[in-house]
């Protein structure tokens, strides 16, 4: 560690600071009491100097009164001899009469400078208890009278040294006082922070991660109750760790699962998606396959009607001739008809089959993507109910039809509406309960809006309310481990919008499904 | 209007007439100032005849005029009480001043034939007696010729009859008291003190009783006030006594009596005090019967 991070660190720490802050403290309080010390000692030795030579000179003037009243000179000499002899700080003594006559002046030899002398000036008075026999007779007090006045020159050299002692003393006093208490202040700061530093221990131990810590407490003081609060919270904190992990495992798994579960059912789409293509596929082969034995059936039944044409005028003749015969075990007169509407029955299946296949081919394939002017929407559903019968899964199922006149053409491709109907009705199918009930198909014209209807309904078991709004999203189905893609609605609903109309849906769990189409009418 | 008119009148009488009848009294009072000791001794003056008279107190105004307050009230007679009150009505000259309670009155009197009063100079026998009590054969006196002169005469007569030497020393100036004083080292048995303005001072009377102290010897004087600086005792008047004294004096002036005949006289009674601490410590007894007193009443 370099000297810099040294001091940095111990500029952060607490103690030090602490420590700082106190020793500052002392040294101001302690300068703050040693500078009043020093400014009160100097002032109560300036005025015991000051008293003194007050005292000095009014005994000086106690004791001259009598012979400054007389001016008696001679006698305040001696007196004023006598008292410089006694008290060796007396640099000088004036003493005049009250009306400013010198009567004595005395000034020691070795006089000191003007600034080592403290000059002190007292009145010289009659005694105050003195009375004159006016007064005394009367009984009246009487004030003091002035008699002179007293200079005194006091030697304050003594007392410039005594403030240099002082001062010398008083500092070096205080700064052991001090280092005393500074060096005592460490050593408790030291007691008082111990368990502060084991706390501030714990916390960095908590900070680098390591929750399952407890942290001794030395005291029951402050920090003690702090520690105790942090080995709580850190508790906590470690329980809720290992929550947050147990939690997170079950997360992970149940990630994994549901991952799973789509994976599943992506799968089951493709495989949906792969089954419809290969159905698509199988129609078309399925078309090509019945289209030829079913085109040479319907020649060979045109054939037989032309054949049971030319045949029926000689079976008349004969049965005129010889009487009624039973021909393919009915009578002639029976079965000429029946032979008629066999031939007719063949032409008109064979012309079914050959539309149906076509219609699958047509399906399968998706081709013609054309639109056309003249689309109509009855013939549409018309066709789309032929479909849905001749799939014949739903056998139960009613399908009532209810289509309006004069309904006006639309702009579009018969075969993309009819898979979207034909969508729909399987829809509609697969939701009736026990494949039971009746669809109802309707058309209509709104001549305000200029657009045509075709609503299915079912009576079924309705969607709910949080599905109405995902019907027509990709993959979306209820239906999907029931072989449902989750495409059906969605490929209705982009047709319908390539026409410029819209799907909806109304619908109400056990109240069952209205699915409506508007589509443009044309318009030249 | 004639009523109003006569109402007017009635008024104007009564106030020309009750100021008349306010100033028509015989005694003027003067006193120097509001004192204990004045009115101890107006009461004993008043205990003797109730007259008419006139208070005026001078400390209780800046200047008082007696000479035109006498001129206008007409009294019969000026009762002095006090210095201050002889030293403004020693200008009356034709009607007697009566001096009570003030030491110039003897002094006065030289020069003023109409006053007259009571000295505040206890008899000079009463002192000596007091000295002789003590075993003081030689008394020491400071004294101004032109105050005390004639008082020290008729006290060195009475000392001579007594056997009692007066070692006497004169002072000018109040200054030379402590000179004098000092002169008497050693050759005095007490210390008499008389109130002579010149001779006891505020500034010299410390002096008596510090050269006391030093020579050991008791200091006599005539105030009680001094027995606290260091007196052994002191013979005052009685203050009551001396107010009697002042108003048969002033009675008799009343009745007749011509005031140049009447001398200024020394009080009728006095008693003596006495600091027994100093008395303890000099070694002096003194006799249980008021000897000072009597010889007063001789």
């Amino acid at each position: 560690m370099s000297l810099g991070e040294a001091i940095s660190k111990l500029k952060s720490s607490f103690r030090f600071r602490l420590f700082v802050f106190f020793t500052i403290a002392i040294l101001l309080i302690t300068f703050f009491f040693s500078t009043i010390y020093i400014h009160t000692e100097i002032r109560a030795q300036q005025q015991l100097v000051e008293e003194r030579a007050n005292l000095l000179a009014q005994r000086i003037a106690e004791l001259v009164r009598l012979p400054l009243f007389a001016e008696n000179a001679d006698g305040i000499r001696q007196i004023v001899d006598s008292e410089t002899t006694i008290h060796k700080d007396i640099a000088s003594v004036i003493i005049s009469t009250d009306d400013k006559r010198i009567l004595n002046t005395f000034m020691r030899p070795d006089m000191p400078e003007q600034d080592n002398i403290l000059l002190t000036t007292v009145n010289v008075t009659s005694h105050p208890l003195s009375l004159d026999p006016q007064s005394a007779l009367v009984g009246e007090t009487s004030t003091s009278s002035p008699i002179g006045s007293l200079a005194l020159g006091l030697d304050i050299t003594s007392l410039k040294e005594k403030r240099q002692e002082l001062l010398i003393s008083a500092s070096l006093g205080a700064f052991i006082f001090w280092l005393v208490i500074s060096t005592a202040g460490y050593l408790l700061l030291g007691s008082i922070t111990k368990s502060f530093q084991t706390l501030m221990n714990g916390l960095n131990s908590m900070a680098g991660g390591n929750f399952n810590v407890h942290i001794p407490v030395n005291r029951d003081d402050e920090t003690g109750q702090a520690t105790r609060a942090v080995n709580r919270l850190a508790q906590s904190l470690y329980e809720r760790e290992l929550e947050n992990r147990r939690l997170q495992e079950e997360l992970i798994n149940a990630m994994r699962l549901e991952v799973q579960e789509e994976k599943k059912q992506m799968m089951a789409k493709l495989i949906q998606t792969n089954r419809m293509t290969f159905l698509g596929l199988l129609a078309s082969s399925m078309a090509h396959e019945i289209n030829n034995p079913n085109a040479s059936i319907r020649l060979a039944g045109l054939f037989l009607t032309r054949v049971w044409g030319d045949a029926i005028p000689l079976l008349q003749q004969v049965a005129r001739d010889e009487g009624d015969f039973i021909l393919g075990g009915i009578p002639f007169t029976a079965a000429q008809n029946e032979i008629l509407q066999s031939c007719a029955n063949i032409e008109r299946s064979t012309e079914k089959i050959s539309h149906v296949v076509q219609d699958l081919r047509t399906y399968s394939l998706g081709e013609s993507c054309e639109f056309m002017p003249n689309v109509s929407i009855n013939q549409v559903v018309h066709d789309s109910i032929s479909i849905i019968r001749a799939y014949g899964r739903y056998p139960d199922i009613n399908i009532s039809v209810q289509t309006a006149d004069n309904i006006p053409v639309i702009n579009g491709n018969k075969n993309q509406l009819e898979q979207v109907v034909v969508n729909l009705l399987l829809n509609a199918m697969q939701a009736m309960s026990e494949n039971k009930g009746t669809i109802a198909v309707r058309t209509a014209h709104n001549s305000s809006a200029n657009k045509v209807l075709i609503a299915i309904r079912d009576e079924g078991e309705g969607i709910p309310e949080e599905n109405l709004a995902h019907l027509t999203e990709p993959f979306f189905s209820t239906r999907i481990s029931k072989g449902g893609s989750g495409l059906g609605l969605f490929v209705a609903n982009h047709i319908i919008n390539e026409h410029q109309g819209t799907l909806k849906f109304i619908s109400k769990p056990g109240e069952g499904t209205t699915a409506s189409i508007l589509l443009p009418v044309y318009t030249i | 209007m004639a009523v109003l008119r006569l109402f007017i009148h009635l008024i104007a009488l009564l106030a020309l007439l009750f100021p008349a009848m306010a100033e028509a009294y015989d005694v003027l009072i003067i006193q120097s100032s509001r004192n204990a000791a004045y009115e101890d001794a107006l009461t004993g003056f008043r205990s003797v005849h109730r007259t008419s008279e006139r208070l005026i107190v001078m400390s209780d105004y800046s200047e008082v005029d007696v000479v035109r307050i006498v001129r206008e009230d007409q009294p019969r007679l000026v009762l002095a009480v006090g210095d201050s009150a002889l030293k403004a009505a020693r200008m009356v000259r034709h009607i007697p001043v009566v001096s009570m309670m003030a030491l110039r009155a003897a002094e006065l009197r030289s020069s003023a034939a109409n006053i007259t009063g009571i000295d505040m100079q206890i008899n000079p026998r009463a002192y000596l007696s007091l000295c002789r009590s003590m075993k003081a054969r030689k008394v020491g006196v400071v004294y101004h010729p032109a105050k005390s002169g004639a008082y020290i005469r008729k006290a060195r007569m009475e000392a001579e009859q007594m056997g009692i030497e007066l070692i006497l020393r004169e002072v000018r100036l109040p200054k030379g008291t402590p000179t004098q004083l000092a002169s008497l080292s050693g050759k005095v048995d007490a210390l008499w003190m008389l109130p002579d303005p010149f001779a006891v001072t505020r500034e010299t009377v410390e002096a008596y009783f510090r050269f006391a102290q030093s020579e050991k010897i008791p200091v006599i004087s005539f105030a009680a006030p001094y027995l606290g600086m260091g007196a052994a005792a002191v013979i005052e008047a009685n203050r009551v006594i001396m107010g009697k004294q002042t108003a048969e004096l002033a009675f008799s002036l009343l009745n007749g009596a011509s005031v140049s005949a009447t001398p200024v006289i020394p009080p009728r009674a006095a008693s003596l005090k006495s600091n027994h601490s100093i008395l303890k410590n000099l070694g002096l007894r003194l006799p249980k019967t008021d000897s000072a007193l009597t010889s007063l009443q001789e």
